[in-house]
């Protein structure tokens, strides 16, 4: 199981981001100031930092360069939005920012997306019979590969990232078409119908009334 | 052109012109008085000579009747004498024919025209083709019957040159002393330039954004008084522009602890709704959830509070009336004694008589405010002090002091700026956004105070404001 570690000293949030974290699957550990970041990073081995900027003791930014040796990913998560601040955050080699206030499925999505990056999660995912390969962007059914134009791809990720959660059409569109949404769902719908049918997922992709669509696993 | 180079050619020029024109004066003069004495022994040579020859005339008895007769043996008179045959003269009748010569030059008739009778004179020629000078004399020779001319010439071809070889020496003299003065002036003005030149250097790692440089000039002339005003220019606009940084820095700390004591809980609120409406939560989970907006929204509702009271203290008007002190002190902690009671602490007030011009509820603020800390900083069984004494200066004093956990020395000089906390999870769990202390600075400031922090670990805070009042514009202070 992957873990990860939580450093955030605002209570609020560090609940939300361990009880975000747990129902996506991974394991968690919420820390509130950095001396003690540090020495659990030194006593358990973490795959994922999720650090804040602002953290009594020493900040993050300095926990940052005492992380950075140890090439255990780091995500900053702060309210600094500043493109110095990131700027500095990058350069100190962290691999991503959020800026808060932030969005569950877009945490989510950048956290799979930095651990992707270091082959921590499973290339391969399975649901049912069909099958993912997140490195060669092949998807099969029952051995059969299906076509999936880049759209499609992407929000079949999207939904894997997010299973059992009710994804709004605003965040699906924000999500996957990158773009603010505008109030035209029919984009949206129309994606989610094609993708259901090529991959025979009309039961799966559940319609969640007046709010957008969920895709039911069990687990 | 550089400031020495000119002061050299100014110099240079001032020294050619006096030292010219001053060896040529010189010069002339010498030249014309010693050309004076020349033509008056050419003019003495001439009449002793007229004498002379008058003399042996006379002694012969010649006359111009018998000149033809007599003329040959008068030439050999005066051939045989040395002292005529070492002189050149010339002797010649009205008419210009000659009598006697030994000149090896000829003269013209000019001069015997130009002087008549009796007179005698002279002129200066140079007509002679070997580039000689010469004083060429004339006057009368007198004779019983009549008159004939004597002329002398007298060469003073090595007066003009002795001018000209002066002249030679006093240019090459010029030359020396134009080129060395001009070495030295050189020298001499860019040694005196020198501090002008630091003064430049010093303004142009000014102009370059260095506000440490100062020039390093000690003359005690009026260069080095500008340099001292430079400096002091300098210190002046250090000083500014570090304010403006400290100013832009406080803004931006401001502006940043904002944004992030603003987003902090917008971060919880959106993330825990978006959680309720877009996951099956269990029962507890979403009283969670719940619970956390709520909780979150009202410290955003407190931070607006907060906010808003920083802003009108630093922009509106205050109501200003004379408060009475011990009232005020009364109010306060009237309203703070519930929290005090109920936290199981002893609240002392002891207050004299007096009383300030200020805003009434902005006063009651700052010391609710003060009583608010020293509570939160308490534990159980302690005891809180607010003494107020009148100053014989007119102002009031205020006291307010607690038996709590102090503040770390480090700490003091920055827990009156906005969003700062000494222990942030503890404010946060006290409900504080930083912001208290900042709006009695605020409060203490308008009322011409300031607070004052005393404060030992483990032991206690001390604070203390001494307040004049406000003053009133345009009034007398009727503190």
């Amino acid at each position: 199981m992957i873990k990860i570690l939580v450093v955030e000293d605002e209570r609020p949030i560090a609940d939300l981001l361990d009880m975000s974290l747990t129902a996506a699957g991974y394991s968690c550990d919420c820390i509130d100031n950095g001396i003690e970041a540090a020495d659990a990073v030194n006593e358990r081995r973490y795959d994922l930092i999720l650090l804040d900027v602002m953290l009594p003791g020493i900040d993050g930014f300095e926990l940052m360069e005492y992380l950075a040796p140890m090439e255990i990913p780091v995500i900053f998560i702060t309210a600094r939005s500043a493109v110095k601040d990131r700027i500095k955050g990058l350069k100190l080699g962290a691999d991503d920012y959020i800026v808060k206030p932030f969005e569950i499925a877009e945490l989510l999505a950048r956290v799979e997306t930095v651990l992707r990056r270091y082959h921590k999660t499973e290339s391969r995912i399975v649901v049912d019979d069909v099958v993912v390969d997140t490195q060669s962007r092949v998807v099969t059914k029952g051995g059969e590969p299906v076509s999936l134009t880049a759209k499609e791809y992407n929000l079949l990720i999207l939904f894997l990232q997010n299973k059992n959660i009710a994804l709004f059409r605003e965040t699906i569109y924000e999500r996957v078409w990158e773009n603010d949404y505008m109030g035209d769902s029919r984009t949206v719908d129309l994606h989610v119908q094609r993708l259901r049918k090529k991959l025979g997922w009309q039961e799966r992709i559940a319609a969640v009334y007046k709010v957008g669509y969920r895709l039911e696993v069990k687990e | 052109m550089r400031f020495a180079w000119k002061v050299t050619l100014a110099s240079l020029c001032i020294l050619v012109l006096s030292i010219g024109m001053g060896s040529h004066l010189l010069i002339s003069i010498s030249f014309r008085s010693t050309l004076n004495r020349e033509i008056a022994v050419a003019q003495e040579e001439m009449q002793m000579l007229r004498i002379a020859y008058e003399a042996v005339c006379d002694a012969r008895g010649i006359t111009l009747e018998n000149l033809a007769q007599q003329g040959k043996s008068l030439q050999r008179t005066l051939q045989g004498d040395a002292y005529f045959t070492d002189h050149q003269f010339r002797v010649s009748t009205r008419d210009g024919e000659q009598v006697y010569s030994t000149l090896d030059a000829g003269g013209d008739r000019e001069l015997l025209e130009a002087i008549d009778g009796l007179s005698s004179g002279y002129v200066l020629r140079r007509a002679d083709p070997a580039g000689r000078v010469l004083i060429h004399c004339a006057g009368p020779v007198s004779l019983p019957d009549g008159m004939l001319y004597m002329e002398t010439l007298r060469d003073i071809t090595s007066l003009f040159a002795d001018r000209e070889t002066h002249y030679q020496v006093y240019r090459w003299i010029l030359l020396i002393v134009v080129g060395i003065g001009a070495a030295v002036m050189y020298a001499l003005s860019f040694w005196l330039t020198r501090p002008i030149r630091a003064l430049g250097r010093a303004a142009t790692a000014l102009a370059g954004g260095d506000y440490a440089a100062r020039a390093q000039v000690t003359t005690g002339d009026e260069i080095g008084e500008l340099a001292f005003y430079f400096n002091r220019m300098a210190g002046a606009i250090e000083q500014n522009v570090r304010d403006l940084e400290d100013a832009a820095r406080r803004q931006e700390d401001f502006t940043a602890s904002f944004v992030h004591e603003l987003k902090t809980p917008l971060t919880s609120i959106i993330g825990y709704a978006d959680m309720l409406r877009s996951r099956d939560l269990e029962e507890d989970m979403r009283f969670k959830a719940a619970s956390y907006i709520f909780s979150e929204g009202k410290r955003l509702e407190k931070l607006s509070l907060s906010l808003m009271s920083l802003l009108v203290v630093g922009h509106s008007e205050a109501d200003v009336k004379t408060v009475n002190m011990p009232r005020l002190c009364a109010l306060a902690a009237e309203s703070a004694l519930p929290a005090m009671e109920a936290q199981g602490l002893r609240l002392t007030v002891s207050t004299a008589e007096g009383a300030i011009p200020g805003d009434a509820s902005l006063l009651q603020t700052l010391v609710q405010n003060l009583l608010d800390n020293a509570r939160k900083a308490s534990e159980a069984g302690k005891g809180v002090s607010l003494t107020g004494e009148a100053l014989a200066s007119g102002g009031y004093r205020l006291t307010v002091a607690d038996q709590g956990r102090g503040i770390p020395p480090d700490e003091i000089g920055k827990i009156t700026e906005a969003f700062y906390m000494v222990d942030k999870s503890r404010s946060r769990a006290q409900g504080g956004a930083g912001l208290g202390l900042a709006l009695c600075k605020a409060i203490a400031a308008l009322h011409g105070g300031a607070l004052r922090f005393e404060s030992q670990e483990g032991r206690g805070t001390t604070v203390t404001v001494e307040l004049t009042g406000v003053k009133p514009e345009g009034r007398e202070d009727h503190a």
